[in-house]
């Protein structure tokens, strides 16, 4: 795939499959697998937010680690700028690392507690020769200085900080390389609401000035809203539902979407609504259900759906980008399934 | 630019936390931990004299002078340097003449150094512990029975950690068949009961301290090796280390920089009680017989000659008894008190 | 049952310390709050506000050493719980007072299967014969909605989901009819969807047996589906207490202010979020005055040594600030109450 058909977007997804081997006995034979993702499909435009969200055990995070290729896809495609790094071998993937950059959830967890923030950040810019030694530590005060963080924090060690500002460390140690893409792990779900605040704020900011391109992955629906410009709802390794964010939000045209939605709570005591609450569990994605993986615990499932696997289709045929995998609620136009990028940008 | 810069750094440290907080190294908060484990820092201070008695044994006992005046030439620390002219010189019975001088360490006799008139005399003023079935004097061949303990306590247990090390971080960071191949290695070594390995191995080799030091160290790694594994399997999987490989740093820099200074603190905790196991061990050896040969005196070796006398020669059983007991305690003190000061549950 | 609006608890001026190494925290520093038969009181807070502490505080749970309860009281049943034996608090323990906590595996015994857990609480409390308390066991499990009760009884705790086993936790404290349930963060841990079967459930429990929730919680939204009043926590002290619609529809305290404008429902994409700047002071250093002090966009104009006193604004509404002392705004000639709400925190 050339630049130009890229269209616009940093990264298109095709067809992506990871299913994890569940090993068993003394010869560890493969017993099953968890089908963690299975079959994702999409682009995210150049300098835009997708935010990919669902429950846990969605496949979101494996989604997330498969496209920065931490893990190896089973099947389907990877395209980066136009490049396909599907396959491209650990060597040859190393240079690309630059351009793609990981934030995690938990602020504790990421930063190796042995080494200070100085040789966190400046660890990157070492290894891809980047910024010459003399020039490093400016740099490291540049980022930190970006983040919102003193100068001064250089010489701390991680237990030194608050979640919020081990936070700030962490984007710093993604943006010391200069990313394109980042992959953003539920980066405020571990934060208290009000600095949750200050790292929305952060990460916008950083988009605007530094023209990133995020994949957001989260389970609040608020707090995505806010930040995402696209929103894919995910469901047991599959997408249920794709489009730009106000028409998720607005007019969610698949159930679950529905459901995920009445089920945050609003901060608005005088406000009463109805709401769906779903009955039991997310199944599991060892022994997914049968036909629409949602069947199970949908308050509209109907005859079909317990047999016949859904596809994401255009919501609106003559205003392409928002899809939903429900035939119930978006019955497919005749002869037309078939699975190509969507396009999201323009 | 400036302007978007100021209105972007949403805050920054608060100022007064920047002031009153410590540094905060990892050993720092271990240390501030430790010391308030009140036996663990007895503990410490006595395995520090240990220490220094084993390092300084030629200052606290021997024949040989620490300084040396002889008619006009003057000889700083015979007892570590070797003169030529000093070759076979009797020291023990020169007498200091007129503007000479001669300084002798506080025990003034050598551990091997036998005077079979005085043999089995209980402590007097000149033999503080008494003297043994020769006429060597007790305390002079337990300080220097200090160094052999201590070198192949420490380096017994260096050698089976490091090979632990090596063995579980490999199993641990690349898991599949190699781990396989450690696990079953490990598992094969805890079938054999230790001790009866261990006296198989020495039978085959010639007597000396480095073959006991390098069999305690192949037989002890096992523990080591399979909590450094441990380790490295849940530090794999840690965020700082995907960070990392997010990063693209190459496999051996993960290794040594970000999981193998993680998985340390606990093999530091096991390696002191290992220091403490060999010494024990060695003792046991040298108590059978299998031990450092002699002359050279040991802590076991002086417990195993007391057997003979110990329906009276009392000093001969309870000062080399006690002063093992002494040591093995206290290395089991900074143990657990590491262990706890590691613990991060026990960290506010 | 308790007639309404009875007072089940009262807690007052309680003080729980923790004494480190590095000083003396003062988790909960002089806090005083009722609960009221068939009502919820929603403790609110960002980590290490002290609203868990309070609440382990009740049941004489605070980890000793390094924490204390060094004063206050706890009247219940019109006695002082502070003054009881251990022997005594054991037996109003899952019996008069019963409590969940965030994390259901942690709170479940792995290694005994779910029912005789459930069963061993009853018979703690109640004469019952073993085969009577098996009996009450399915009977709650059903009551919370586990489907197959006869069947689950007898399962593990790991056999059963997060939400499964959120019920079970539930059912457990419900073993003895508690008067008053403290549930602390019950849905946090929670997927979206099953974090709304848990609080429906909660409020129809509460509904049925009229007993009172002492809900612990960071989240608004929660708190204005669930609570009837709300005490805002801050720093170990509650700065704001009124009930639930007019707390959100007049909040007074900065601090509330300050919460309810970062959350990312109010603004869109592209706007900034209003956030509150700064972090929480450490519990060993709090500032002098009022511990919000440092971070409050008012407190140039108030005394920075003093601690502010507790107003009562209207009747049922109390805050902890001195931008509502007559008295003092009157001296620096100003009006009481927040200028400018709008603008803050922008």
């Amino acid at each position: 795939m050339s630049a130009a058909e890229s269209n616009g977007n940093l990264v298109v997804v095709e067809n992506l499959v990871k299913h994890f081997p569940i090993r068993k006995g003394v010869f560890s034979q493969v017993s099953g697998h968890v089908r963690a993702v299975d079959g994702l499909t999409f682009a995210i435009p150049r300098g835009k937010t997708l935010a990919l969200v669902g429950e846990s055990g969605s496949g979101k995070t494996t989604a997330g680690r498969l496209i920065l290729r931490l893990l190896e896809p089973t099947s389907g495609r990877i395209v980066f700028d136009g490049q396909d790094i599907t396959e491209l071998s650990a060597a040859q993937m190393r240079p690309m690392r630059k351009r793609m950059q990981l934030i995690f959830q938990d602020p504790y967890g990421s930063l190796n507690p042995r080494m200070t923030v100085y040789s966190t950040i400046s660890e990157a810019l070492r290894a891809h020769g980047t910024v010459p030694r003399e020039k490093r530590r400016d740099r490291v005060a540049e980022l930190l200085d970006l983040v919102g963080l003193g100068a001064e924090a250089a010489d701390r060690y991680p237990n030194e900080f608050s979640g919020g500002q081990r936070q700030r460390i962490g984007i710093a140690r993604a943006l010391a390389v200069e990313p394109d893409l980042i992959v953003a792990d539920e980066p405020v779900s571990a934060l208290d609401v009000s600095i949750q605040a200050q790292i929305l704020n952060l990460l916008e900011d950083l988009q605007d000035r530094l023209g990133l391109t995020y994949l957001f992955i989260g389970h609040d629906l608020s707090v995505v809203q806010h930040i995402a410009d696209y929103v894919a709802v995910m469901y047991l390794g599959r997408i249920m539902e794709i489009g730009p964010v106000e028409q998720i939000f607005n007019s969610p045209a698949h159930p679950y979407t529905a459901a995920l939605l009445s089920a945050v709570p609003i901060p608005d005591p005088s406000l009463h609504r109805t709401r769906v609450i779903l009955k039991g569990d997310v199944p599991s994605p060892i022994n997914p259900p049968p036909g629409c993986l949602f069947h199970t615990r949908c308050p509209d499932c109907v005859a079909p759906c317990r047999v016949n696997e859904q596809e994401l289709i255009d919501v609106d045929p003559h205003n392409p980008g928002h899809r939903a995998a429900c035939e119930i609620h978006v019955p497919p136009p005749p002869g037309s399934l078939k699975t190509t990028p969507i396009p999201l940008g323009n | 630019m400036q302007r978007h810069l100021e209105t972007s750094s949403l805050n920054t440290l608060p100022t007064e936390n920047v002031k009153s907080a410590p540094r905060q190294g990892y050993w720092h908060l271990v240390w501030r931990q430790f010391r308030r484990n009140k036996l663990a820092v007895v503990g410490l201070c006595v395995l520090a004299v240990l220490m220094g008695v084993a390092v300084f044994a030629p200052f606290l006992a021997g024949d040989k002078p620490i300084y040396l005046k002889m008619g006009n030439t003057t000889y700083l620390f015979p007892n570590v340097i070797s003169y030529r002219d000093l070759v076979n010189f009797d020291f023990p019975s020169w007498e200091a003449g007129a503007g000479e001088r001669i300084v002798r360490p506080p025990i003034p006799f050598a551990p091997e150094r036998s005077d079979l008139l005085r043999k089995l005399e209980g402590p007097t003023a000149d033999h503080w512990l008494g003297t043994d079935d020769r006429g060597r004097d007790v305390l002079s061949r337990m300080i220097w029975g200090t160094r052999i303990s201590m070198s192949v306590g420490f380096v017994a247990a260096g050698l089976a950690i490091l090979i632990g090390i090596i063995i579980g971080a490999l199993a641990g960071y690349y898991s599949g068949w190699v781990d396989m191949v450690a696990l079953r290695l490990i598992e094969i070594m805890l079938c054999f009961p230790t001790f009866i390995l261990i006296l198989a191995l020495i039978a085959f080799l010639p007597p000396s301290i480095y073959n006991i030091m390098i069999v305690l160290g192949i037989t002890g790694w096992t523990g080591a090796a399979r909590l450094v594994r441990g380790e490295f399997l849940k530090l794999r999987e840690s965020d700082f280390v995907t960070a990392a490989r997010a990063t693209g740093l190459r496999n051996s820099r993960i290794i040594f920089r970000h999981v193998l200074p993680n998985a340390l603190s606990p093999v530091f905790v096991t390696a002191t009680f290992g220091v403490a196991g060999a010494i024990l061990t060695e003792s046991a050896l040298s108590f059978l017989g299998f031990g450092v040969p002699p002359p050279a005196p040991s802590w076991g070796e002086l417990l195993s000659q007391s057997q003979r006398y110990v329906d009276f020669a009392w000093w001969l059983v309870t000062f080399p008894g006690a002063a093992i007991f002494i040591t093995v305690t206290a290395f089991n003190l900074v143990g657990d008190g590491l262990r706890d000061a590691m613990d991060p549950r026990m960290r506010q | 049952m308790t007639a309404t609006n009875e007072i089940v608890l009262a807690v007052r001026n309680l003080q729980t310390h923790f004494f480190t190494d590095a000083g003396v925290a003062r988790a909960v520093d002089d806090v005083s709050f009722e609960i009221r038969a068939g009502q919820t009181l929603a403790l609110v807070g960002e980590s290490g506000c002290g609203k868990s502490m309070s609440a382990l505080s009740i049941l004489r749970l605070v980890p000793s050493p390094p924490g204390r309860i060094v004063a206050g009281e706890i009247e219940f049943k019109g006695r002082d719980l502070l003054k009881f034996s251990e022997e005594e608090m054991r037996q109003i323990r899952g019996d008069d007072i019963s409590m969940i906590f965030q994390e259901p595996m942690t709170s479940l015994n792995p290694v005994f299967r779910v029912g005789a857990q459930i069963s061993a609480a009853i018979r703690l409390h109640r004469n019952v014969s073993e085969e009577e308390a098996r009996r009450q066991a399915i009977e709650l499990l059903a009551k919370v909605g586990i489907p197959a009760p006869e069947e689950r009884v007898d399962d593990y705790p790991h056999q059963m989901s997060g939400g499964m086993r959120q019920r079970a936790m539930i059912a457990m404290a419900l073993s003895c009819d508690p008067m008053l349930l403290i549930a602390d963060e019950p849905s946090t841990a929670l997927d979206v969807t099953i974090q709304a079967q848990i609080l429906a459930l909660l409020r129809d429990l509460q509904r049925d047996t009229g007993m009172a929730i002492l809900l612990i919680t960071h989240d608004l939204g929660v708190v204005a589906e669930n609570a009837d009043e709300v005490a805002v926590m801050y720093a170990g002290q509650i700065v704001e207490r009124a009930p639930v619609k007019e707390l959100f529809a007049n909040p007074q305290h900065p601090y509330t202010l300050g919460l309810f404008k970062s959350l990312p429902r109010l603004s869109k994409k592209g706007e900034k979020l209003a956030s509150i700047p700064g972090t929480v002071p450490n519990a060993t250093h709090f500032p002098t005055g009022c511990r919000f002090r440092m971070r409050c966009p008012y407190a140039e104009q108030v005394p920075s040594e003093q601690d502010p006193p507790l107003v009562e604004t209207t009747s049922g509404h109390t805050v902890k600030c001195w931008l509502y002392d007559k008295d003092f705004m009157d001296s620096t000639q100003r009006p009481v109450g927040l200028p400018d709400k709008e603008d803050a925190f922008k």
